[in-house]
């Protein structure tokens, strides 16, 4: 069974890494490396918010295969 | 359908955009009424060492030369000193007028209006130098704060931007 994943998902991941990038770098070169931290930490927890049910759904197919 | 949520899209974006401008904008801003604030002094300095005219004439005169929130805080003042003290009216000229001082500034300026109008004209002159030295320390820092953040804000505007965009999208 081939389930077929939104390819949108992975455009819109990117897109997101290229913002924090930016962030990022724009935030370290005003000084402020905590907030830049702190940026790069939310743009971590929303992609995985996003990712999370491909994951649950990975974790699935892996009890289905294994019979668990 | 579509078109609507691409369409509300936009205007989220152009909303964070210009948020993150006119936070920008401000500290542009600062730096520009506090330079012209300087001048005002200067011209009031000479104005009251050369003319010996009435501090309400002067600043109505002042107002009329200075623009934006400057010229404001002057002309609110000289309506005022009609029924108050100076020194009262320009104290609650400072706080009246909106304009993008920050409280250090203004508690800066209002120390002018201790000796305004008290004093002969040698301890009001001292007084604006003693102002005038201050405002210059005021215009270093927003100097410093405007290169700081100016570019800083307006970028984080877009980028926030574009990234609520994207995560809605």
């Amino acid at each position: 069974m081939i389930v077929k994943m939104d390819i949108n998902l992975l455009f819109k991941i990117a897109a997101i890494g290229i913002l924090v990038a930016v962030l990022h770098q724009v935030l370290v070169r005003a000084g402020r490396e905590d907030q830049a931290m702190m940026t790069t930490l939310a743009g971590l927890v929303i992609v995985l918010t996003m990712v999370i049910k491909e994951i649950s759904g990975l974790f699935d197919t892996v009890r289905t295969i294994f019979n668990l | 359908m579509l078109f609507v949520k691409y369409f509300m899209l936009f205007l989220i974006l152009v909303a964070s955009v210009l948020l993150g401008k006119n936070i920008a904008r401000k500290y542009v801003n600062r730096l520009k009424e506090l330079e012209e604030m300087r001048t005002a002094l200067n011209i009031f300095r000479s104005k009251v060492s050369f003319t010996y005219s009435p501090i309400p004439e002067i600043f109505e005169e002042i107002a009329k030369d200075s623009k934006g929130n400057i010229g404001k805080i002057f002309s609110v003042a000289s309506k005022k000193m009609e029924k108050v003290t100076a020194n009262i009216a320009w104290s609650e000229a400072i706080n009246e007028v909106d304009s993008n001082l920050n409280k250090e500034d203004k508690k800066i300026l209002e120390n002018l209006s201790k000796l305004l109008g008290q004093t002969d004209v040698e301890g009001q002159i001292s007084q604006i130098d003693i102002t005038q030295k201050f405002l210059d320390n005021q215009i270093q820092d927003a100097i410093d704060e405007k290169q700081k953040n100016e570019k800083l804000y307006s970028k984080l505007g877009i980028t926030i931007g574009l990234a609520i965009v994207v995560v809605l999208a």
